[in-house]
């Protein structure tokens, strides 16, 4: 067991090579922006490391075996238990996010901000792209926060770096403040959770808290449960920040309209992806556990928050004209739908194998939500770059005559917003709402009180997908007047030519993924579901606490 | 009472009152002293629980680094020697209601729970700094043996030979970016001062 172990430690830091390779071409972008000014060069080297990454992963994938499929149970185990992080197969899928989303960035901002900062500028792309693999891969407390601040850090000179103006400084520093807050709240909560459970180790986190035994503090003390609870709710606290879930949205509209379009479109996802990684893998959503661990009342409380950010999201978003803020409105309503997903999980377990879980619709979720948003600032961007900045409602009217093709790409990206079919977001919608219903129709055969029980927690969850579908239809109107703005009223002075640039690119890329994602979604949702669901042993053991779990 | 619990109290006291000062007072540098002590008294409870080298690095970097930063911080921007922050009533009512609330949840919930079991692993011994320090620098051969408690019925996994390289390689990342941003921020504010 021990030459395991130490083989299996010695191992760890090559499965995080294209994290690695990231973190290196970033400093030597760091370096480089010292002797060289060009945007060009330092876009093609963070391209390339980018590409290097990729190719890194792909011989990683070549020669580990993601834990799951780890033969000897008790090496796994053991693996689990000490290693600061993990090969997953739910890592790989966000490491590949990462690198895409890293990609996406770096087009995007190819032509962002004074070209004397395109160097320190990609590099602080570089290490946002090695930030979001790394919390996919984290198993450890400190590896994950620290892990998270790999994106916050960076972020906040993305944000300060292109514009430095009063308006984008405020919101840099605004950001800067409230995510160092927020910050601090997760460590709170991370130290009560070290406390009651005497390890880092999420795994052993877990476990320790009798994840698979269904219920929060089974093994511990139980009169521990108050400490769980305290730390569950300052984790929510720290991570709805990131997400802009509804009680810490605050930031999102002023932060969005004070900076650039760039780095509004990578604020509304790169901080929800690993947000919603990081509390996926903390409640135990992902593996052989049932996202009990922190206790049933987690369901309840994600249940309020997406109910109150969606419709909050959506209503506040009607009244603006601004399209940045209209899109920070959009994007904290889009994370109430997500919410929906981890409200219903822990209720979905010991449904039949074909149904989708709440999780499994989340993650599709984010990536169809990370295609469709990044696209529409694209398109602002796009838009903006041959001078006049695209900022207002009135700006984009006319657009279909005077740019037929933006015009058309932008209506796509709308119609995903709203969930229309063929389109990624309404395969994702799709999902998240029928997750909610099918908690209603998985109802256990049992005594009348479990049964009384579980319909009730139907009507609930029934309910969530009602508030769901209202905040959808709401959020069509404000879509929809953005498309009449751009096809039925006549442009007064009709925006530039547009340039051809790197962004264009970047463009098509979200345009194509958002139309197969729609078209396709079983590409991603297979993987998705080998990544999320529990290996076969973890499978038994949760059908086993089964019924423990419909008693509490 | 114990030397040990009648030291605890003192340095619990001297932790609290200093806290509370540095939430009442509204002069910067008086809420800085305070917040010396306060976190002066919180290493000596490092120290008092024998964990050394937290209670070290305690004084190193919050004592010695961040309160000689936040005097500075106030000695370059301030326009006078005493600079008085204004709270209004409102404010007071609020953040009174929130950190009481705060304050009695936790209360509470610390009250409630029993002090845990000793069933400490029979050869659980305090770390000496010098391991911890090898460690960090990525030598997994000097981590002492711990174990990861709390699992499966008293199953102890041993949690051997972890270096601490890893996160201690993504912190110097964290920094090369804080200096850089750091940098930025500086530069930007001297070329502002040019243009006008």
């Amino acid at each position: 067991m021990q030459d395991n172990l130490a083989i299996a430690l010695m191992g760890f830091p090559s499965q995080l090579l294209p994290e690695i390779i990231l973190g290196l071409a970033a400093c030597v972008l760091f370096l480089g922006a010292t002797w060289k000014v060009s945007r060009h060069v330092w876009g093609t080297v963070a391209l390339a490391a980018l590409v290097l990454a990729g190719l890194a992963m792909w011989s990683v994938h070549h020669s580990h075996t993601p834990i799951e499929n780890e033969p000897k149970a008790e090496f796994a185990d053991t693996i689990r238990f000490s290693a600061p992080v993990l090969y997953t197969k739910f890592g790989v899928l966000f490491k590949l996010i990462g690198l895409i989303t890293g990609v996406l960035l770096v087009l995007l901002g190819w032509d962002e901000g004074g070209e004397e900062h395109a160097g320190e500028y990609h590099a602080c792309l570089l290490l946002i792209a090695a930030g979001i693999g790394l919390t996919g891969a984290a198993n450890d407390l400190i590896t994950l926060f620290l892990a998270l601040e790999l994106i916050s850090i960076p972020t906040y000179i993305v944000l300060y770096l292109p514009r430095i103006t009063a308006p984008a400084q405020e919101a840099a520093m605004k950001y800067f403040l409230l995510s160092v807050f927020s910050s601090g709240l997760l460590l709170f909560g991370f130290s009560y959770l070290y406390g009651v459970t005497g390890t880092t180790n999420i795994s052993g986190i877990l476990d320790s808290l009798g994840a698979s035994q269904g219920g929060i503090a089974t093994r511990a003390v139980p009169t521990w449960r108050g400490l769980v609870l305290v730390s569950l709710v300052m984790i929510v606290a720290g991570l709805g920040f990131r997400i802009t879930a509804v009680p810490f949205h605050f930031y999102a509209p002023d932060v969005y309209q004070g900076t650039t379009t760039v780095s509004a479109g990578m604020l509304a996802f790169v901080p929800k992806i690993v947000g919603f990684a990081a509390l996926l893998k903390l409640l135990g959503f992902v593996g052989d556990s049932n996202g009990q661990a922190m206790g049933s009342q987690a369901p309840i409380l994600f249940w309020i928050m997406a109910a109150v950010t969606m419709t909050l999201g959506n209503i506040l978003a009607l009244w603006q004209t601004n399209i940045k803020r209209l899109l920070a409105y959009s994007s904290i309503a889009h994370a109430g739908y997500m919410l929906i997903g981890l409200a219903v999980a822990p209720r979905m377990t010991g449904t039949s194998a074909d149904a989708v879980n709440g999780v499994e619709a989340v993650v599709f979720y984010l990536a169809a939500y990370g295609a469709m948003t990044l696209g529409s600032f694209a398109v602002l961007h796009v838009l903006s770059q041959s001078g006049k900045t695209v900022e207002n409602e009135d700006d984009l009217v006319g657009l279909g005559k005077t740019h037929p093709v933006m015009a058309l790409v932008m209506v796509l990206f709308l119609f995903s917003l709203i969930g229309m079919p063929l389109t990624a977001g309404f395969v994702g919608k799709f999902l998240l709402f029928f997750d909610a219903m099918s908690v209603f129709s998985s109802i256990p055969e049992g005594n009348a009180e479990a049964v009384r029980q579980a319909t009730e927690q139907g009507r609930l969850y029934g309910l969530l997908a009602l508030i769901g579908a209202v905040n959808a239809a709401i959020g069509a109107w404000y879509y929809l007047r953005l498309a009449s703005a751009m096809y039925l009223r006549e442009a007064i002075m009709p925006l530039p030519a547009v340039k051809t640039t790197p962004a264009v690119f970047a463009m098509v890329v979200c345009a194509v993924l958002t139309l197969v994602l729609g078209m396709f979604p079983s590409t991603l949702l297979s993987p998705i579901r080998e990544a999320i669901r529990p290996t076969i042993a973890g499978q038994a053991k949760i059908a086993a606490d089964g019924p423990k779990v419909a008693q509490r | 009472m114990t030397l040990h619990a009648a030291l605890f109290y003192i340095l619990a006291t001297v932790t609290a009152i200093s806290a509370i000062g540095v939430a009442v007072t509204s002069n910067i540098v008086r809420a800085a002293t305070w917040l010396l002590f306060a976190l002066a008294s919180t290493a000596g409870i490092y120290f008092l629980l024998g964990a050394d080298f937290l209670g070290a690095t305690q004084l190193i970097v919050y004592v010695g680094g961040t309160m000689i930063l936040v005097v500075f911080g106030v000695m370059l921007t301030a326009s006078g020697p005493f600079v008085n922050m204004k709270v209004g009533a409102a404010e007071w009512a609020i953040s009174l209601a929130v950190g009481l609330l705060l304050y009695s949840v936790l209360a509470i919930v610390l009250l409630q729970i029993e002090p845990p079991s000793r069933n400490i692993p029979p050869n659980h011994t305090l770390l000496p700094s010098k391991h911890i320090g090898a460690a960090l620098l990525g030598s997994s051969s000097s981590t002492p043996e711990a174990k990861v408690t709390g699992l499966r019925g008293g199953q102890f996994i041993p949690r051997t030979r972890v270096s601490y390289l890893l996160p201690f390689e993504i912190i110097s990342v964290h920094l090369l970016v804080v200096l850089i941003g750091a940098a930025y921020l500086a530069r930007a504010k001297r070329r502002r001062e040019d243009v006008a």
